[in-house]
């Protein structure tokens, strides 16, 4: 697992969580850029190169299904997408997929360590 | 329950009424318009019958007529010649050609009115112009005589009557004395003919005709009785007068007899041959009464009208009837229908409202439920990994009980949305093949720390092969480690604990034994029940919210498999997973 050199876009509204994140996938090595919502999200992803998105569903000004219906880089330029989630409705979850996630995780099930384990696999992947 | 029960009573009400409703107003109308077409037939009947009727008596009204036609033209001849000869009467009744078109007029007669002090020179006179005796009671005391003279055909009987004084029968002298005033033809009553006659059966009437004294005036009742000077008279047999000719108008369906005034309630003067066909019951009848020559006559027709109009006329009421109800029925059903599709449509729809707003709720619910646990979780987290500098043993043992607290917080959260999915049915399966030995093993894995912290020893017994099968993976390791979490719970430290896999060849078994407190036997069956702890010496110092088995058994019988539990209280408990399928890799 190298985290050198990757970039993760943390996107989500709850700024405890958001920070708690930033926190943890920072110590881990990776570069961090943060948004609070889809719509900021897009405007960061359009000037910066990102390998791996963390994206909350439920947010303000665009949530997270909106983000995955707006972003459509070039497939080679796309990152991976992992949603991280309170809700486990089978409807969301499957909604996810469809739209492009590569992992639907629920947020209460992940510890720090098991966080950077998910990231890990799937920016690798 | 209930609610299925208040859903029931509402579309009874709702959706019965109005086809009762229908039903029954379109029996109304039909039931009003069978009476109707009943009616209607019974007058169609009528009218046939009443027709018939009329046909009838103008045969009668014709032959009197004849009759009459005769009797006044012979009343001409004795005008014109008032001493006729038996050889005259008989030649003249010849050149009538009457007695030969027409059976039945058994007498053709001429009676001479004779005043009491003129009696002996009518003697004298009459034995110029007949043969025949003049029988004369000269005891009668009445002013006038009226004797016959003539008769034809002269038979034994007919000579008998010659010089019979038709004015000693008092009921015939007042029909003569009208004969008389009036000038009209008139007819008697019914008479019998045998004791009159000398005949051997049957009945009669009599027709008579006044003859009055050449150019007499005859324009008042006194003038006629001065000028009356004698009667004419036919006798008829009714039975071959009237049947000759009525006989021949036969309407199959209708049959008739004929009464006249003054003989009602006795033996009919005629009845229809097909007599016969209306003897058993009469179903209808109409009584047609008119007046002939001064006499009335009463016809009694009896018919049934199923047999006197068409058969689809007949039926038409019934068809009526039939197609009504018929029409009633589907019309009150497809009402139902409709109705019953509308509330169901309604109901369904409700339903579909409620389940997706208790889907929303429980969406948001497990959002912002989790949301704070998970903050706390991921800050615990990091101090407890060192993020933030070392941390002393003590330090470690505070957060890992926090950590746990908060662990077990999310695990009620997730245990109570999933309950509330699962009761109302929104739980899908999402089947996938899974290798169930690994997932056992991972479940162990996670526990393993409350495993140690018991000092259980945990045996798992495994085949060798990878066990595979289509279940959601995600379910059947929740309910994994439901068994295990309560083994772990369950047992006194220490305490064995044997997990074990095995597939046969239709399915595949998980058990989970353990060695702990057990279960007593009347507790067993509460073990599933949603909420129920049992007590045992442990279940105070362990927590839970008493839904992980009812939980357990859900998901496995959503996989379309059983759980199972044997237990001894104070020995242990075995709890029994069976799935359908052993696909063995």
């Amino acid at each position: 697992m190298d985290s050198k050199n990757k970039t993760i876009l943390i996107v989500e509204d709850e700024s405890n969580l958001n920070e708690a994140y930033q926190l943890i996938l920072a110590k881990s090595g990776y570069d961090i850029l943060t948004s609070f919502d889809g719509r900021e999200a897009l405007d960061i992803l359009s000037e910066n190169k990102v390998h791996l998105i963390l994206l909350d569903l439920r947010m303000p000004v665009m949530d997270g299904i909106e983000f995955l219906k707006e972003y459509s880089p070039e497939t080679n330029e796309r990152a991976k997408i992992i949603v991280f989630s309170n809700y486990d409705m089978q409807k969301e979850i499957e909604q996810a997929y469809d739209l492009g996630a590569d992992k639907y995780i629920l947020k209460s099930w992940a510890s720090p360590k098991e966080l950077i384990q998910v990231v890990g696999d799937v920016i690798d992947s | 329950m209930n609610t299925t029960l208040i859903h029931l009573r509402r579309s009874i009400n709702s959706t019965w009424f109005p086809p009762i409703i229908i039903f029954s107003a379109v029996m109304a109308v039909v039931i009003g318009s069978f009476t109707v077409s009943l009616n209607s037939l019974e007058i169609e009947s009528k009218t046939v019958v009443s027709a018939y009727a009329q046909g009838t008596e103008d045969v009668i009204q014709d032959r009197i007529k004849v009759f009459e036609e005769s009797l006044r033209s012979g009343a001409g001849l004795f005008t014109g010649d008032t001493e006729v000869t038996q050889t005259e009467w008989d030649d003249y009744i010849k050149a009538t050609g009457i007695k030969a078109r027409y059976p039945g007029s058994q007498t053709i007669a001429y009676a001479e009115v004779v005043k009491k002090n003129e009696l002996n020179d009518f003697l004298e006179n009459v034995k110029t112009r007949t043969d025949y005796q003049m029988k004369i009671d000269e005891n009668n005391v009445a002013p006038k005589y009226a004797p016959v003279v003539l008769v034809n055909p002269i038979t034994e009987q007919n000579q008998n009557v010659v010089g019979f004084d038709i004015y000693s029968n008092e009921t015939r002298r007042e029909i003569l004395e009208k004969v008389r005033d009036e000038n009209q033809v008139y007819l008697t009553g019914v008479i019998d003919l045998l004791s009159n006659y000398g005949e051997d059966t049957s009945t009669g009437i009599i027709m008579y005709a006044p003859q009055y004294k050449k150019d007499s005036p005859i324009a008042t009742v006194e003038e006629r009785r001065e000028s009356i000077e004698g009667y004419l008279y036919a006798v008829f047999r009714t039975d071959v007068f009237l049947g000759n000719l009525l006989d021949q108008r036969i309407d199959e369906n209708i049959s008739y007899k004929i009464i006249t005034a003054g003989a009602e309630g006795s033996t009919p003067i005629y009845e229809s041959v097909n007599s016969d066909i209306h003897s058993t019951k009469v179903k209808e009848s109409i009584t047609d009464t008119f007046t002939i020559n001064g006499a009335t006559w009463s016809v009694v027709y009896n018919y049934d009208t199923d047999e006197l109009l068409s058969q689809p006329a007949v039926n038409r009421p019934f068809t009526v009837l039939l197609f009504g109800t018929l029409a009633a029925a589907m019309i009150s059903v497809i009402t139902l229908l409709l109705l019953r599709g509308k509330d169901n449509q309604l109901a369904l729809d409700q339903e579909r409202d409620i389940n997706d707003a208790k889907d929303s709720l429980l969406s948001i619910a497990s959002h912002q439920l989790r949301t704070p646990a998970t903050g706390v979780k991921q800050y615990l987290g990091m101090i407890m990994q060192g993020f933030v500098g070392d941390v002393s043993p003590q330090q470690q043992n505070m957060l890992d009980k926090a950590y746990e607290s908060n662990e077990r917080q999310l695990k009620t959260i997730n245990d109570v949305l999933f309950l509330a999915r699962l009761d109302s049915g929104r739980i899908v399966l999402s089947e996938s093949d899974a290798e169930i030995k690994n997932m056992i093993k991972s479940v162990i894995e996670e526990q393993r720390n409350h495993i140690d912290e018991s000092m259980h020893t945990l045996t798992l017994h495994v085949p060798d092969d990878d066990v595979c099968l289509s279940v959601d993976e995600h379910m059947i390791r929740m309910s994994v480690e439901n068994l295990l979490s309560n083994a772990i719970k369950y047992t006194r430290n220490g305490g064995n604990i044997d997990i074990t896999l095995s597939q046969n060849k239709q399915e595949t078994i998980i058990e989970v034994e353990d060695d702990g407190v057990g279960i007593a036997k009347g507790d067993q069956k509460l073990l599933f029940k949603q909420f129920s702890r049992i007590k045992n010496e442990l279940s105070k110092s362990v927590s839970g919210t008493g839904v992980g088995l009812y939980l357990v058994k859900h998901i496995i019988e959503l996989h379309n498999g059983t759980i199972s539990v044997d237990s001894k209280e104070g020995e242990g408990t075995v709890f029994t997973i069976v799935l359908p399928g052993a696909t063995r890799k």
